[in-house]
């Protein structure tokens, strides 16, 4: 599955998510989470401890969806 | 006690820092456990020596993704950014340890490293003197002093650095205190 699908994924089940794990850092993965943690480096470390950079993950947290962030690289990097 | 210290200079003084602005050199590897990992298996892991921009205007940091991947990294996520167009954009996120050299004055600190969430952005069609910038998320664990008159800057305050996902290596290990010889 590819990172788009799964973010898209997890964001389509972020609302079923959020009773149970809000505010935790979470592992997922195409069948699910996979593990919940308090910090994102908890999050990260334990997934690149299983999973290795196999690409079939990814760590989020548990929160209502976020704005987008405002960045300026959108001149930098010609994004604009 | 001095604080630890980066200083820039950028030249030409003061026109460098407004052309070019307060752009630091960096270390960009991957976090600690990946990096042990790789030293376990293959005695060596990847770092790559990059420039970086000093933005206070970008709320996150980030780099060039191709530089990103070069170091073997994959993207942990995907974040919603949005430049002066005001049109959002999903872009990977990626986690990496950014080590910055540091002194006290008269001698050399090591180094701190930042271990952060950086955000991977295509290249720009002209190379830019930097690949990519320092957002708020890193100044908010450092202080950072912009001397436009006599075109320096500085990134302070490793303490304060210490007490974040941030570690600080430094040169030598303290001494113990049976080490140290007596005075009489």
């Amino acid at each position: 599955m590819s990172l788009v699908s799964l973010v898209a994924q997890f964001r389509q089940s972020l609302p079923s998510l959020q009773s149970q794990y809000e505010g935790k850092w979470v592992i997922f993965r195409e069948s699910g989470i996979v593990g919940a943690f308090s910090t994102f480096k908890e999050a990260y470390e334990e997934a690149y401890r299983r999973f290795d950079n196999d690409s079939s993950y990814i760590v989020e947290q548990i929160a209502p969806p976020q704005e987008p962030t405002p960045i300026t690289a959108g001149v930098l990097f010609g994004l604009c | 006690m001095a604080s630890a210290r980066h200083s820039g200079r950028v030249l030409p003084v003061p026109m460098g820092l407004v052309q070019i602005g307060p752009v630091v050199e960096v270390k960009l590897r991957p976090p600690a456990i990946q990096r042990e990992f790789l030293l376990r298996r293959d005695g060596v892991s990847p770092e790559v020596t990059i420039k970086l921009l000093v933005d206070t205007g970008a709320q996150r940091t980030v780099i060039e993704q191709v530089v990103l991947e070069s170091l073997g990294l994959t993207p942990v996520s995907m974040v919603p950014i949005v430049g002066v167009s005001q049109v959002p954009e999903d872009r990977p996120l990626f986690y990496a340890a950014i080590a910055i050299g540091m002194g006290i004055p008269g001698k050399d600190a090591g180094e701190a490293v930042f271990e952060r969430e950086v955000v991977g952005v295509g290249s720009p069609q002209r190379p830019n003197a930097h690949q990519g910038l320092l957002g708020r998320d890193f100044l908010r664990f450092v202080d950072f002093h912009y001397h436009g008159n006599n075109g320096t800057f500085e990134i302070v305050d490793v303490p304060a650095v210490i007490g974040s996902s941030v570690r600080k290596v430094t040169g030598k290990p303290p001494t113990h205190p049976s080490q140290k010889k007596h005075r009489r």
